[in-house]
């Protein structure tokens, strides 16, 4: 038996080794893998079964319990010798010393805006700019400022939407251009982008953590745990007709943090 | 004829023959559950088998990553292989630990003298999740940067220090242009040496402690097999069934497709949108968190602080701890060499039963999102489902497990109390029936 | 019975063709004049690419007003559907037309197309996946071409809307081809497991576990 599947192992392996070699289908070179290692186990286990070797042996554990006598006895403790006081404290001073260095790592706080300028033109990810009639009403894309395509933490759904149903403040009003309201893809909860556009609620949703966004409201968290509105950039027209940003955002974009400051 | 001169070699500059004597006669246990360890060590095994070789194909940078991950998983076999057998041994080695750690804390194995042994084992749990989410997150594809850009924001929401720790991390603002480079290290040097060294002071105390066993006589004394050539045997046949069943998992099973997931851009996502198992708890937990954002002297505490940061905090600080709070509820310090069978201590069992429970709840809903389009549900309906069985349902489940048990307990005395009132029923002139001492022919 | 017959037979020839059929299957929910009910919407801006999805993935006729069932597969013989968008187009001219689409367009860059604009909502594989709420975007594997196509320029349901403007013929083509293509892509090792997430393979991994357990089981004491 032992020797059967060892024999089945190693002619297994060599054969592995020569599909891998000949550059066969991975399924045939991890299928001989598999079964050369398979059969290895079974030599192994069929040999140790066959030694019929007890399993009941017995030996004494360790004497177990508080030496004698301690290696530090009560008065080295006691006595300012060798480790006295002042000896712990310079410790703690090197590691203090040492916490510079790791400190000096990260800097803090980090955010500094996005690559969203005042006339920055929105362009699609291929550097297309839009006009605002480019999207069919119910449609979206994703937009960047130009020649930022890509740029961090600055990605941008561009919806289109019927005229006139945003439901805005009066200081948002003309941050619309004929129906296009732009708001960060950036979820505001843990940073994922929030990319789906359910266009008959008017809602975004993000497939991450569930949050729901209402679109009307100034894309207001509606459900899921997201607390954050995400911010939305505000939407001009260039002189050639191009939807331009009005400037960076007035929100902080992404994930919340201790020094995020509004 | 090799063997005995390298063993002459060492022994007359070392006198290491005793030591290997020693190690040779050594007991080791003979019990199903007893395995369970080993096989998350051999999952480590492969790892570093496989991991050293992908280090040699894999080019750690931003611009790089992905596509040299395409590169060398496309040019051969054994490159597809090798990542698929070190993912999938990723995907064991923890599920291995976790079951292991399980088998520990039902036979309640973690008593004095073996909580340092339970505390390195904790430790390596949660060290064996950090490289596997890093690991997963090295090829740079979609679905992985959407983790890690989870992960960025749940580091981002330590209070006062979180910017800076986010910060270091990235080398700059998320995606930061060293965020590769860094995981690439951690993952490859940190995280694994850590393992290495966790493991080794483990399996030393196991070694030197020597195991426990379920057989209570003769006391003082430890039960089981030699490891030359009994133990030896069996743990090789462990080795390579375990490098089996990864094998075979590779061969046949495409894991963490990112050539089907593409390079990952902070714009773009794929749906669902889901972690590896051992990362699950903790995205299920984000998705059932509450969204509340308070702010502590104006400064704002974000939503994910809580499930992202607190919860498994908590979670690490209450499984690490275990032993202590094991000895004041069972007010108990002595030496336990001498597993206790499940059923013998009900408490145990509904404590552990509820804990799995709420790890399995935070799990499912990781995944809620695809439940409720097999159930046709909404999401919503499953968020607050969760949200009540995670307390609730812990709670039921480990009381129900505690009656179980203590039922199975009462049901094992019964028997063995009826085997010892063993009588003679006799036929009496009234026609009933009387009971008599059996008498034995 | 035959005067029955007759009368519908003379007032099948009497009225417009599709009038018929429109006032059997669609006019109790989006009203005889089409300007929609309490039951179902408007079918006045519809345009044809919409209402022939609708009819040919058998969303429409719907059992229920107002719940769409999703793709069950055509429900209506194909002269009835053509009938009844002649008449509706006669009747409410304009809206989106039915895109002309045929295989054969650059599936890398099809694959570009789709990662941007339909990934997030049906998924890496297009094997379909939820977008909140009770709803998902359904899968596209047993779709044609040319639903696909007026899909993409009609927005059904949650569905956005990607006019020409945005997505030109080419680029409609294009990710046609390609979703068009996922059916016949071959995975590597070819055990059929969802591509698109890792929840398979965890469940996978601790079958793994468990089966090394019980082999470990079996195995100890002998």
């Amino acid at each position: 038996m032992s020797a059967a599947a060892l024999l089945v192992a190693i002619l297994a392996a060599l054969g592995a080794a020569v599909a891998a070699a000949l550059h066969d289908p991975v399924v045939l070179v991890g299928l001989l893998a598999a079964l050369s290692a398979f059969a290895a186990a079974v030599a192994a286990g069929a040999a140790a079964v066959q030694l019929r070797a007890p399993n009941t042996l017995t030996e004494p554990r360790h004497p177990q319990g508080p030496s004698a006598p301690p290696p530090l006895p009560d008065d080295v403790l006691a006595r300012r010798g060798a480790f006295g006081r002042l000896w712990w404290i310079a410790f703690a001073a090197f590691a203090l010393a040492g916490l510079e260095p790791l400190i000096s790592l990260g800097r803090m706080p980090r955010r500094n805006g996005t690559a969203w300028r005042g006339g920055a033109r929105l362009v699609t990810p291929q550097g297309t700019p839009l006009r605002p009639d480019d999207l069919a009403v119910g449609g979206v894309t994703t937009v960047f400022p130009e020649g930022r395509v890509d740029a961090p933490e600055s990605a941008v759904l561009l919806l289109r939407l019927q005229d006139g149903v945003m439901q805005l403040g009066p200081e948002r009003r003309d941050w619309v251009q004929q129906g296009n309201v732009a708001f960060s893809k950036i979820c505001t909860h843990a940073g994922c982008p929030v990319a789906i556009f359910r266009h008959l609620t008017y809602e975004l949703y993000c497939p991450c953590h569930q949050s729901v966004f209402d679109v009307l409201h100034g894309a207001q968290p509606v459900s899921g745990p997201a607390t954050r509105a995400l911010p939305q950039l505000a939407l001009d027209l260039d002189r050639d007709g191009y939807l331009v940003a009005r400037g960076d955002f007035a929100e902080p974009v992404g994930p919340d943090s201790w020094w995020r400051t509004l | 004829m090799i063997l005995r001169r390298v063993d002459r070699f060492f022994d007359e500059r070392l006198g290491s023959d005793a030591w290997v004597r020693y190690v040779f006669a050594k007991l080791y246990p003979d019990h199903w559950s007893f395995y369970l360890g080993e096989f998350a060590l051999y999952c480590f095994v492969m790892l570093v088998a496989t991991g050293v070789w992908l280090t040699f194909v894999f080019q750690p940078s931003h611009a790089g990553a992905f596509a040299s991950v395409i590169a060398f998983t496309r040019a051969t076999p054994v490159g597809y292989l090798m990542r698929q057998v070190h993912h999938w041994s990723a995907v064991a080695f923890i599920a291995a630990i976790v079951v292991h750690l399980g088998r520990v804390f039902f036979t309640a194995a973690f008593r004095k003298p073996r909580e340092i042994t339970w505390v390195l084992g904790v430790l390596l749990l949660v060290t064996a999740s950090v490289t596997g989410f890093t690991g997963y997150s090295l090829p740079d594809d979609t679905l992985s940067g959407t983790g890690l850009r989870i992960a960025d924001a749940v580091l981002l929401s330590i209070p006062f220090i979180g910017g800076w720790a986010a910060d270091l991390l990235n080398g700059g603002g998320y995606p930061g242009p060293l965020l590769i480079p860094h995981l690439y290290v951690i993952h490859v040097y940190f995280l694994p040496v850590t393992i290495g060294a966790l493991l080794a002071l483990h399996l030393g105390l196991v070694f030197y402690q020597k195991h426990t066993q379920f057989e209570p006589d003769p006391a003082h004394v430890v039960v089981g097999r030699r490891f030359w050539p009994d133990y030896t045997l069996r743990t090789l046949a462990v080795f390579f069934a375990t490098a089996g069943v990864v094998t075979l998992l590779g061969a046949l099973i495409e894991i963490n497709p990112v050539e089907n997931y593409g390079p990952y851009h902070d714009w773009l996502v794929t749906n669902p949108a889901a972690p590896d198992w051992y990362a699950a708890w903790l995205d299920g937990a984000l998705r059932l968190g509450p969204a509340v954002e308070w702010r502590i002297f104006g400064h704002p505490v974000p939503a994910v602080f809580w499930p992202g940061m607190v919860l498994p905090t908590l979670a690490f600080l209450l499984v690490v701890a275990w032993p202590w709070i094991d000895k004041t509820i069972t007010k108990r310090d002595e030496v336990g060499d001498v597993l206790v069978p499940p059923t013998a201590a009900p408490w145990r069992v509904g404590v552990g039963a509820a804990l799995v429970t709420a790890g399995v709840v935070l799990t499912l809903a990781a995944s809620d999102d695809q439940q409720a389009v097999g159930a046709h549900v909404r999401v919503t309906a499953l968020v607050t489902l969760y949200r009540i069985l995670f307390p609730f349902g812990s709670i039921a489940v480990g009381l129900i497990a505690a009656l179980l048990a203590a039922e199975l307990r009462a049901s094992r005395a019964g028997r063995g109390a009826e085997r010892e009132r063993v009588v003679e029923l006799v036929r009496n002139a009234e026609g009933g029936f009387d009971a008599r001492e059996p008498h034995s022919t | 019975m035959t005067l029955a017959l007759g009368l519908a037979a003379v007032l099948a020839l009497a009225s417009p063709p599709g009038q018929l059929p429109y006032a059997t299957y669609c006019a109790s929910c989006h009203g005889a004049d089409l300007r929609g009910t309490s039951n179902g919407p408007s079918l006045r801006n519809a345009g044809a690419a919409s209402v022939d999805f609708e009819l040919v993935t058998g969303r429409m006729p719907a059992a229920v007003p107002w719940i769409e069932v999703g793709h069950r597969g055509q429900q209506l013989p194909d002269a009835t559907i053509k009938a009844i968008e002649a008449y509706i187009a006669s009747v409410a001219p304009g809206g989106t037309p039915i895109p002309v689409v045929t295989a054969g367009g650059d599936v890398a860059n099809g694959r570009e197309v789709y990662v941007e604009n339909c990934r997030h909502c049906h998924g890496v594989d297009a094997d379909g996946a939820s977008v909140g709420g009770a709803e998902w975007a359904p899968s596209l594997h047993r779709t044609s071409i040319t639903q696909v196509a007026e899909a993409i320029r009609a927005g059904p349901g949650q569905m956005p809307r990607f006019g020409a403007r945005q997505l030109d013929d080419r680029a409609l083509r294009d990710v046609a081809t390609y979703v068009f293509a996922l059916d016949r892509r071959e995975a590597t090792p070819r055990v059929p497991v969802a591509r698109d997430n890792p929840v398979p393979e965890g469940l996978f991994g601790w079958l793994a576990i468990g089966a090394l357990a019980l082999a470990a089981y079996a195995f100890a004491r002998h």
